[in-house]
Parts: structure tokens; sequence; C-alpha cells
């Protein structure tokens, strides 16, 4: 029933809203939409099933209200049922987001839902990816003040999970001075230096029958990020006291986490190199919660995010309870009028990344690692483990021939570490991958774009080829997609995951229609994965923004 | 009883929606985010001496959003010159990729104004669902157009838009 009101609230209130419009000053209105329905049909070779209401339709409405110093904004969501491969726990629809914000020079008050982060998000970050059914906005109280050179933000909430909310209430503070706008005698410096830290803690009732748990859980980090003409240094060190919890098998060991990023870069050239070390980092307002459900922190994993189908196969889920990673990554522009740049430049980058388990070591004779209700383990600091978690090397070229044609090649050789990432006890994975990307603009508004993958791995699902060709005219594409997995070791399951699509673009409204087989795949958001099961029928998006 | 009433209340909302926006033209909400010189930027703030303003949102691991800022890339200083206009390219990277985008920039020696929107505050601000997505401002920062995706020759269409918007034409 209060919803019903509230709804009727927001209809007599947008509805208002016009006749403010013929004010000089008047509020405006504006949003976003998207419908994404697909009709299922059965392909028992692939393991496409229907549900039992034969379709699935994921949709939002959101708008946004805005009146000099004043915000509001709803969001409206409806899953009837959820597509295939999002968490059936999302089925209803509602309002799930509502919020009101008043913003003047020095302060910022939010009270409903809101999105934050603080600093890389390690102990903080609450955010919404639609398209991958996640969503850990919180429910409260935000107040930001600002100061020459100093910003405070502080917040109180619940998180969203689902349709209902989390049990742990979430509480935190975060501060960051920008020491040369704070203070005169930094004014004229050449580098620029920020330095920050938050404090954020968890309160859950401890009902647990058998152990006694911390009711409060406590996490803090600080930071200091150097701008120095070409030069970034970016650093982050965070802190949390013994939490046992679902992801960590109960144990009472504290967590520790660290992010070192060194950047430089200059006209043509960039580089990039990352250390991270994370321990026992797993942070949820419900110590219950697992998967996608209610993190409070956000550990990035340290690897690169590939835009192709097949590279893309096999992505790196961080292991935000232990892991220690490198990543490097170098791009350079090889001068037009150079013997390998020709006549356009050349493109060049270069990525590796690596990820490896902690050593870890029995804290005495009588306990196992990880042994629940234990201490669980020590881990000595630079001490790097044995198990590799996950490898991946790939390098890309980027040719503008002429005018007509560009042409992009890569290669990737990823290591995915099966048990780690996935959970469950197969062979580790070694895939290569080549990929080609043609574009042909062979008429003024009209291009050809043919993209060819081939990737050959011998655990898992074997061989892979993907061949796609996409015609574009102006806002109109039409594409097929053949994906075959011919080194399938199963032969009956080698088989071509045929897909035709096409669409249309007005300014910002998109239509888009597929139709076909779809194989099973992976998606990743803050360090957790989520498997999509293999679909065959007719979808639809619609996307709109105004 | 519910369900009825949101199936009337939603096109209620669309409808009204769809007859505000046209009327009052929508400038840019106040909005912080990052430069990349780790600086905080107040997205009302953005300006450009009463010249046209593009602002592109788009992703280091987005191809089509590269592709276009590439194309416009090669143009942009006759564009500049022609029309004053300026580029506003606003990073949705989270801080998994955001660090690379200084480096990126660099390496593709893109002559743009660049920002970090690491958490989609500026991006949900705007109604922004996917990438790329492009906003034209007239000279007095209102929003004149907008459109999400890119495919060859959309430069061209664009340049058109701005050439109007620099004799203050009614884009429509």
């Amino acid at each position: 029933m209060t919803k019903f009101i509230g709804i009727i609230a927001i209809v007599a209130f947008l509805v208002s809203t016009k006749s403010l419009y013929s004010q000089s000053e008047g509020g405006t209105l504006h949003g976003s939409f998207q419908v994404d329905a697909q009709l299922y049909q059965e392909d028992t070779i692939i393991g496409a099933t229907i549900p039992d209401e034969k379709m699935g339709v994921n949709s939002f409405l959101d708008l946004i209200y805005t009146y000099k110093n004043f915000e509001a904004g709803v969001r409206y969501e409806a899953f009837m049922p959820p597509l295939q491969g999002f968490d059936p726990r999302y089925k209803g629809h509602g309002i799930p987001y509502r919020y009101a914000k008043y913003t003047n020079k020095q302060f910022e008050l939010t009270a409903g839902n809101f999105y934050e982060q603080f600093g890389s998000g390690m102990i903080l970050r609450a955010y919404q990816e639609w398209n991958l059914g996640f969503d850990n906005s919180i429910d409260g109280i935000r107040v930001k003040a600002n100061f020459p050179g100093i910003r405070i933000t502080g917040l109180v909430g619940k998180q969203r999970s689902f349709w209902g909310k989390g049990d742990g209430l979430v509480r935190g503070i975060d501060a960051e001075i920008h020491l040369n706008q704070a203070f005169k005698r930094f004014n004229d410096k050449k580098t620029q230096v920020f330095v920050g830290g938050n404090f954020v803690s968890r309160y859950q009732q401890d009902l647990d029958p058998i152990y006694i748990l911390p009711a409060n859980v406590g996490a803090y980090s600080g930071r200091l990020n150097i701008y120095r003409g070409n030069w970034v240094l970016l650093t982050e060190a965070g802190y949390k006291i013994n939490d046992p919890n679902a992801t960590n098998n109960m144990i009472y060991k504290d967590g520790h986490a660290v992010l070192l990023t060194l950047s430089y870069s200059k006209k043509g050239f960039g580089a990039s190199l990352q250390a991270k070390r994370v321990d026992n980092m797993d942070f949820r307002s419900d110590r219950t919660a697992t998967g996608f459900n209610l993190p409070i922190n956000y550990i990035p994993a340290m690897t690169a995010q590939h835009a192709y189908t097949m590279p893309a196969y096999y992505p790196y889920a961080t292991q935000a309870n232990g892991e220690m990673g490198l990543q490097a990554t170098i791009q350079y522009k090889v001068k037009k009028k150079s013997v390998l740049g020709g006549k356009t430049g050349m493109g060049l980058e270069l990525n590796y990344s690596i990820s490896q388990g902690l050593q870890k070591n029995q804290i005495n004779d009588s306990t196992t690692i990880g042994m629940a209700a234990s201490d669980g383990y020590t881990s000595p600091f630079f001490e790097i483990g044995k198990e590799k978690y996950y490898h991946d090397f790939n390098f890309k070229i980027t040719k503008k021939i002429n005018t007509k044609w560009n042409l992009i090649l890569s290669y990737y050789n990823i290591f995915y570490n099966m048990n780690v990432i996935e959970g469950h006890e197969e062979p580790n994975v070694l895939a290569q991958t080549g990929v080609a990307d043609v574009w042909w603009k062979f008429k003024k508004y009209q291009s050809l774009h043919f993209d060819v993958e081939a990737t050959f791995a011998e655990e898992d699902w074997g061989n892979w080829f993907l061949g796609m060709v996409e015609y574009n005219y102006k806002s109109f594409f039409a594409a097929v997609i053949d994906q075959y997995n011919y080194g399938n070791p199963v032969e009956t399951m080698q088989i071509h995951y045929l897909s035709v699509s096409s669409g249309y673009t007005w300014n910002t409204t998109r239509l888009a229609l597929t139709y076909g087989k779809q194989s099973n795949g992976i998606l990743c958001v803050g360090g957790v994965c989520r498997e999509v099961p293999a679909t065959n029928g007719f979808s639809i998006s619609l996307t709109s923004s105004f | 009883m519910r369900k009825s009433i949101l199936f009337i209340a939603l096109p209620l909302m669309l409808l009204v929606a769809g007859f505000t926006a046209d009327e009052n033209l929508q400038k840019i909400p106040s909005i912080d985010i990052k430069a990349l010189d780790g600086s905080v930027f107040n997205t009302s703030n953005i300006a450009n001496d009463g010249n046209p303003i593009i602002i592109s949102f788009w992703a280091t691991w987005c191809k089509p959003c590269i592709q276009e800022l590439t194309t416009i890339n090669e143009v942009y200083a006759d564009w500049q010159e022609e029309t004053g206009v300026k580029l506003v390219a606003v990073s949705i990277d989270n801080t998994r990729n955001s660090f690379k985008v200084k480096p990126f920039v660099d390496s593709k020696e893109w002559e743009y104004e660049v920002y970090l929107d690491e958490n989609g505050d500026f991006k949900r601000a705007m109604g922004v669902n996917m990438v790329p997505h492009t906003f034209i401002l007239n000279g007095k920062g209102e929003i004149v157009w907008q459109h999400t995706t890119f495919s060859e020759g959309g430069e061209l269409e664009m340049i058109e838009i701005i050439r109007k918007v620099k004799k203050g034409e009614a884009i429509k």
C-alpha cells in the first residue's frame, strides 16, 4: 500500500513539474529506460531450456528531476521473470531506487538510495551494473562537505539485496586532502599530492548458536596519490578486523590489502605498472552472503578487460580472500612517415598480468590451513604462493591502411585456474586466441566489418572458431555471427552457435533484434563471476535516453 | 491492483517526461568527477566561451568508442578552427581500468579534455545507459543533440549539427 501511495505521489509530483516549466527557471526532467526480452526455444544439445514463462524480461525506467539545487530520482525495475543467467531472486517489480538530494556550494545531502566510492573502492564501493544484474546501492543518508582542498563524506544505511535489504548496517566516513589546495605553501608546487583515508563499519547482530562473532566489523584504508608531469603514482593500503563469514570458512583472521599503481606517459607513449596483494578482504553487509550479494568493498581484477568475444571467454575474477598480482601495460604509437608507421602511423599495445595465490602457513600443527573457527593461517607478506590463478599475455597492432581499410590484429595467451575461478575440480585451461578485425569503409556512410577469432585450448571445451560479418549504413546495422566449437572433446557438442542480429538507432533510442544460439559464458563483476547459460531463441533490446 | 496502477503510472510518467523534455533544454548537472591530474572537477564548469561543446562518454574497453574518438581526432583541428568546438571525453572506466586512461589517451595523442567518472555518477545523472553516448551542447551549455552508438560516417552528421549550433540554428 505504501508503495502504491508512493507511485501516485511521484506521478503527481512529475505532473506538477510540467507547470514549473512555464516559469523562467523551471526544473528539468530527464531519464532513460531499457527493455531486454528473450523468447526462449529449447535446444537439448547446447542445454538451452525454456522457463515456465517461456520468456524473460528485464527492464527499467530511470527518472531524474532537477530544480535549482534540488534533485530527486526514481528507478522502476521489472524482471518478469529475469532473463536466464540473472539471479532468479530478482523476479518481481517495483521501485528499489529512489532518492532526494540537495546541493549547495559546501554541502550535499542525499536521503534514500545512493552510490558511493571511497578511494579505489577497497573498503567501500556501492555501484550498479545493470547488464550484469549487479546493484549494491545503499539506502540511507549521505552527507558530503567541501572545503578548499578538503572533502569529507559520511554515510549510513543498508544495502540493496534483490528486492530487500541486507541485514547489516553500514556506516562510513571518508576524507581527502588535496595538499596543494589546502595549504598555501604547496600552492605553486608542480607536484600534486592527495592524501585520503576512510573508516567503514558494519553492524550485524550475532545470533549464531555456535560462534561468538564480532557484531561490529571495522575496516579502514589510507591512500596517497601523487601526480607530477608525466608520472602518476597511486597507492592505497587497507585493513579489516577479523570477520568470520561465509566466504572465508568462518575464520577469525584479519584482512589486509595493498594496491600500487605507477604510470608514465607522454605524446605517443604510455606505460603502467600495477601490483596488488589482498588477504581475507571479502567484506559484506551480511556475513552469510556470497556471490553477487551485498559486497561493501570492491577489489578490482588486475587483468585487461577484453572487448572481443573469445578472449573474454575466460575472464578472471578477483580473489578478495587472497591473491598477489602484477600487471604491466605499454602502448606506443609508431610515428607517421616512419618505416613501420607508413602514411598514418601504427598503434602497438602490450599487456601482461599474472595472479598467484598467497603463501599460507599453518598456525600450529593441530590446525589445518583455513580451518573454521580458527585464526585460519599465517601468510608472509612478500612470499608468493605456489599456485597460479591466472595469467594473460596479449598484444595488439592497430593499423589504418588508408581511408578505406582499417586493421586490428591481436593475440592472447591466457591461463585460467578452473578450481579457483569457477570452483569446480577440472583441469586448468591454457587458451591461445588470435583475432583479426578488419573494417572496410567502401562508401561515405557504408562499411563492412569482419571479425575472425580462433581459440586453441586443449582443456575445457577445446578449440573454437568465430566469424562475424557486420554491415553498417549510418545508424543501421545487420550482423551474422558463427561461433563454432569444432574442437569440443564431446563430438555431439561440436556445433555452430549461429545468430543473426540487426538494429537501428534514432538519436538516443536503439532497437536491436537477435535470433539464434548463444553459447554459455561467464560474466564477471567486482570479483565475482556468474555463469550465463547457453540459450536459443529470439531477443529484443530497446534502450533510450531523454 | 498494484500492478494495474503501475502500468498506468509508467506510461503517464513517460508521457510527462516526453513532453517536458522538449520544452526545456537540459543543462549539465553538477557532479564531481576527476581530472587526469587527480583534481576534482565539477561538471557544471564545462564551458567553451560560448562555442559548441561535445561530451562523449567512452571506456578503454569499448571498441566503437575508441573508433569514434580516433576518427574525430583526425579532423579535430579542422573542426576547432571552423567552429571553435571543444570535445570533452568522459571515461566511465572504474578503478580496474581508470589508471590506464591517461597513458591510453597520451599514447593515442588525443587532444581532448579527458575526465574520469569512476563510479558512474555523471553517467547516471546524464541518463547514459551504454557507451558511446555523445552529447552536443550549444554555446549556453544546453544539450541540443545526443546520440548513442557510432558507425563510420557518424562524425559527418556530428559536424553538420555543430555547424548549425555555431550559427545559432535550432536543432530538430
